[in-house]
């Protein structure tokens, strides 16, 4: 016989089972719901024994725990720069290089964290992550205070990396580590958070693009140029991308909840336009890029496979014809990783220049 | 107990075919909603009026949906007859759904309480989401019960959550606990209801002699062939036109005796939790009220199983024991 607990939002048991702290050797698994009025006032719990929790082996359930495919992107942009730094023998400092990148990779990785902590505790994860999709906190593999504890020490050891960074670096970094805090504030804040306000898109954009390029360049002393806010621009889009991938996704969800952000505003069609056309521009300036601060041979490699690509997932996006069609998750999954073909070429460009910085 | 709930005096005599189509339309029906509340109003001692304003109600916003869905289906037959689209026009199945709708706004607002009103315009507008989001699903041979859980719940459960919030709404009692208890509650019959309903279309606890394979031949998915039918195997449903025919696509008789069974199993959860939920709702009613609790027993039963309501009654007797 299942073991099932309702609980009213106001109960005082109520923070204790949602954040994991009721039982040392139960885990209660918020059950999801169809309804968000019921979200809004209460929350259902399955009781399981932690110990009969089926999970998968070791590596695989603290890397989707702490999803470790989030420090991607910050690491694409730290290569890349470093890689065409190398190329062009300029002076950069490979200390605070390293310091940077862990400390990107742990902000990246502490922000990921705090949102699950933010979807648990405000009932989203209940409403967005039915069927097969469970996230590792619904399904117990861990619970919520753990989560929130990783994200704090996450985050301040993302803080803790920059500030030798700030104490060796430029002056200007100053400003951009104030920017890059406002940004994880606005991202990572329930009420704030990226679901809610239309902000936290442009947030986005700025922390994983233009704030984490010119912060890092600043941070190992490399000169400002064009080039590097380019880098910026580019990684920054593609993370905007993925942030309208999930929002289209969850569009029925957010549509009920009244919640406001691009895919809400626009509708299903409007929404499906604006990431053929984020789709698109991202292989355009791929190419601009590589015109105008690159290699001929790149742009022409980046123009044939990002026609190709553009191609297939515009014909794919342009297939969806419901939120709810077998198709919508498999198109919007088939995108996410045609995107990231492109940035795994523009991985090997950045492999390309590092040989050819060896052999020089 | 009187389960009428239309009169031809309801509505204009002087507009032509609307009653004669009325009378088609309500006849034969079960009315089992209608029942529902019926049950529920008696348990909570609303007025008679009040309860035959409500049972009114639920069965025009049903009506409602059956001439719309008809239509969008295309379903020849309503009730061992024809259609109302077939037998009068499209545009008059429009109309006549459009009126029944219009009528409960009316017949509501007399009434004077503005949380029912606003609630059940909420609750159509639900209905007709649902019916919207299902016909973007037709030909989509691929899916999977998630999604389809959705759109029942928006457009089968609504009515039930209606049945069991709206007398509460009457009665003033507006308890956001009790009333999300009362939501999950609709939502889980509605499930179970429409799964129970499902498995008839492949001949399984018919007892009503329902037709078979309505929804494959209409190109939708129902929730067990979603549930059955491996993702490999889904294109061979297109074209199968008789019950042998499907049993094949599963692997022969046997699995196809299997995969019911699963299907079963995994149900039983749904109705594992109505059931918490209704120990719940015990929590939360005045003594006076506790008695509701009888009426929504063997709602499971009577929904997924298909048991007659005396039938489930002895069979919660002999769990009980």
């Amino acid at each position: 016989m299942r073991k099932f607990t309702t609980l009213p939002l106001s109960d005082p048991l109520f923070e204790t089972f949602v954040w994991g702290t009721f039982s040392d050797q139960e885990r209660a698994l918020p059950v999801p719901t169809l309804n968000s009025f019921t979200a809004h006032h209460q929350t259902t719990f399955e009781i399981q024994r932690a110990d009969q929790i089926a999970t998968p082996p070791f590596f695989r359930k603290w890397a989707q725990i702490f999803k470790l495919n989030r420090g991607l992107l910050p690491a694409v942009t730290v290569l890349h720069i470093l890689a065409r730094a190398e190329a062009e023998h300029l002076v950069w400092n490979p200390l605070l290089a390293s310091i940077s990148l862990v400390g990107l990779i742990c902000l990246v990785v502490g922000m990921s964290l705090r949102l699950d902590f933010n979807d648990h505790l405000s009932s989203w994860d209940r409403m967005t992550s039915v069927g097969q999709n469970l996230r590792p906190l619904q399904k117990g593999w861990t619970t919520a205070i753990a989560t929130k504890n990783w994200s704090l020490f996450y985050l301040l050891a993302g803080a803790f990396c920059g500030l030798p960074v700030l104490v060796l670096g430029d002056a200007s970094l100053i400003v951009i580590a104030l920017l890059t805090v406002a940004s994880v504030v606005v991202v990572s804040f329930q009420k704030l958070g990226r679901h809610y306000r239309l902000v936290s898109e442009v947030s986005v954009f700025l922390l994983m693009g233009p704030l984490l390029s010119v912060g890092f360049a600043a941070a190992i002393g490399l000169p400002l140029s064009g080039w590097i806010l380019a880098q910026g621009i580019l990684v920054g889009w593609f993370a905007a991308l993925l942030v309208h991938l999930k929002s289209y996704s969850q569009l029925m969800v957010s549509s009920q909840l009244r919640l406001t952000n691009s895919m809400t505003i626009m509708g299903f069609e409007k929404g499906n336009l604006l990431l053929q056309f984020w789709l698109l521009v991202f292989a355009v300036m791929l190419v601009l890029d590589h015109l105008i601060f690159g290699q001929l041979h790149w742009a022409l490699t980046f123009a044939f496979v990002g026609t190709v690509l553009t191609g297939i997932g515009i014909r794919s996006l342009r297939r969806i014809r419901s939120p709810l069609g077998s198709n919508f998750n498999r198109t919007l999954r088939q995108v996410r990783q045609l995107g990231f073909v492109l940035i795994a070429i523009w991985i090997l460009e950045s492999v390309g220049y590092l040989l050819l910085a060896d052999l020089q | 107990m009187d389960f009428k709930i239309y009169d031809s005096r309801d509505f204009p005599a002087y507009l032509p075919k609307l009653n004669e189509l009325y009378d088609d339309l309500f006849s034969g029906g079960k009315g089992f909603r209608a029942k529902l509340i019926r049950l529920i109003g008696q348990e909570l001692q609303l007025p008679e009026a009040t309860q035959q304003l409500l049972a009114q109600t639920i069965e025009f916003i049903h009506n409602a949906s059956l001439l719309h869905d008809d239509l969008i289906d295309g379903s020849p037959l309503r009730r061992g007859k024809s259609a109302a689209w077939k037998k009068y026009s499209p545009e008059y199945a429009v109309l006549a759904g459009d009126y029944l709708l219009a009528r409960v706004m009316v017949n509501l607002s007399s009434f004077g309480n503005i949380s029912l009103v606003q609630y059940t315009s909420q609750i159509i507008s639900d209905l007709l989401e649902g019916e919207w989001l299902q016909d973007s699903l037709v030909g989509d041979w691929n899916l999977e019960l998630a999604p389809l859980d959705r759109v029942h719940n928006l457009k089968t459960a609504s009515l039930f959550k209606w049945c069991l919030r709206a007398p509460f709404f009457a009665l003033q009692e507006s308890n956001p606990v009790l009333h999300s208890t009362l939501e999950e509650m609709g939502t889980l019959l509605g499930q179970l209801f429409q799964r129970g309903d499902d498995l008839l279309d492949f001949d399984v606890r018919n007892d009503e002699g329902k037709a078979l394979l309505g929804d494959l031949q209409s190109g939708y998915l129902n929730s067990f062939a979603a549930f059955a039918v491996p993702l490999a195997e889904r294109q061979r449903l297109v074209g199968v036109k008789t019950l042998p025919e499907f049993v094949a696509v599963l692997g022969g008789q046997e699995q196809f005796a299997k995969q019911v069974r699963a299907f079963d199993e995994s149900n039983q959860f749904l109705i594992d939790l109505y059931h918490h939920h209704l120990q719940h709702l015990a929590t939360l009613l005045p003594a006076s009220q506790k008695s509701l609790l009888n009426p929504l027993q063997p709602l499971t039963d009577v929904l997924y199983w298909r048991r007659s309501p005396a039938q489930a009654q002895a069979q919660n007797s002999v769990a009980k024991s």
